[in-house]
């Protein structure tokens, strides 16, 4: 046996203090997760009023009527990249960060828009065109601050800047799956059932309302897609640090019994010299 | 008296969800008063004070980028933000203001200048509002 007593005992504390902190980001995790799916479910609501009155607006305007929901030959795209911060949440950057990586493929040039520490490093790496970094801390992004991702973009799209907007999370569909997604934010896709007669008054006018309700639609669709990427790193975070502890566990118990024979085998040698010594 | 169905509605839940009689509310195009039996009707908030009447009482509001729809004789405020006067913080609101009057000076850019100077519409709207309780 290569090993001195000391060295598995250090290595056993080693091992103890790194399982302290997985167990401690494990709990946090926990915590942050029910946080972060309280506030999904509380922003539901108002996607889903903004939701309805767009398809009401839409209802009474005449098709090709609007800028946002013109369809252009795919050229310059606008990425919307949702991730984390921090590493060590199994595959949840990764698997995002791969999805988007294979879509810029089709496009012949395409704008990052970075949401998350991990998703802006990746791609100013790779020497990609970033729209903005002053959102790149994706805890602390809000509402307003998606309000003023959504309106450049809108923006844009409106000018010809972009020909498609794509929005890249990650989908929280329970503890153990999270899957990267994308949708398609723009050109604007409705879903008819705006069975409104066409007697509701606008101030100013219906299409003036569109193209200021739409800007609130998209920064509610980033902000719902970012509530989700943020509960399923926190899931994914869970499942790597326990994953980690079981492991950090299994090491321990290992060096143990790899220690206690060491010892045991110490001593009988000590024994056998003194037993030796007697006898002479 | 008669009332209408009013909810408030913001991405951080649900603010008001009761019977009011009377809201008026700052819209692009100036102050509306929605009354019961209003005609279907859609205006645009940028940001503005929100008076709400029930029960024979007033609350004043500050509310910033949504709208105001009646549907059926519904009404509801979808809004960024919404907050009664009771609610803001006014020593937050103040120091809101301070900053935002910095960056205004400070501004390097249109760009800069117009988001400096839309915090500090939003700074002035809280206060004006919180004064007014």
């Amino acid at each position: 046996m290569a090993f001195s007593m000391k060295d598995i005992k250090n290595r056993i504390k080693s091992v103890e203090n790194t399982r302290q902190i997985t167990k401690a980001m494990e709990l946090v995790a926990v915590s942050k997760l029910r946080r972060a799916r309280e506030t999904v479910e509380k922003t539901r609501p108002y996607f889903e009023a903004l939701e309805q009155t767009i398809s009401e607006i839409e209802g009474t305007l005449r098709e090709g009527t609007t800028v946002f929901s013109e369809k252009r030959e795919k050229k310059k795209a606008c990425f919307v990249v949702i991730g984390g911060d921090r590493g060590l949440a199994g595959g949840y950057n990764q698997n995002v960060l791969k999805m988007a990586e294979e879509k810029a493929a089709e496009f012949e040039e395409v704008t990052v828009m970075p949401v998350g520490r991990k998703i802006e490093e990746f791609f100013s790496r790779r020497g990609y065109n970033l729209m903005s970094t002053k959102y790149i801390v994706a805890e602390s992004v809000n509402i307003p601050d998606c309000l003023d991702i959504a309106k450049p973009i809108c923006e844009g799209f409106a000018d010809g800047k972009y020909d498609e907007v794509i929005l890249f999370y990650t989908d929280f569909t329970s503890l153990m799956t999270q899957k990267a997604e994308s949708q398609s934010v723009l050109p604007f896709e409705t879903k008819g059932g705006g069975a409104k007669s066409g007697l509701t008054i606008y101030e100013p006018s219906a299409s003036a309302a569109l193209r200021s309700i739409v800007p609130l639609y998209i920064s509610g669709m980033i902000y719902g897609a970012l509530c989700e990427s943020r509960a399923s790193e926190y899931a994914a975070r869970q499942t790597a640090m326990n994953s980690a502890n079981k492991n950090a566990d299994e090491m321990i118990s290992d060096l143990q019994l790899k220690y206690n024979r060491v010892r045991q085998t110490a001593i009988t040698q000590e024994i056998t010299e003194i037993v030796a010594g007697a006898q002479e | 008296m008669k009332t209408f169905e009013l909810k408030i509605i913001t991405p951080d839940g649900m603010m008001y969800d009761a019977e009011a009689e009377s809201i008026l509310v700052r819209t692009t195009l100036g102050d509306v008063t929605i009354l019961p039996s209003h005609a279907d009707y859609l205006a645009l908030i940028e940001y503005g004070h929100v008076k709400i009447k029930s029960d024979g009482k007033e609350r004043f509001a500050a509310a910033t980028n949504g709208f105001l729809s009646v549907s059926g004789g519904k009404v509801r405020v979808v809004a960024t933000t919404f907050e009664f006067a009771d609610e803001i913080d006014k020593d937050r609101a103040e120091r809101a203001k301070r900053e935002a009057e910095e960056r205004r000076d400070r501004a390097k850019s249109d760009a800069e200048l117009r988001v400096a100077e839309m915090k500090l519409k939003r700074a002035l709207l809280r206060l004006d509002v919180s004064n007014r309780m």
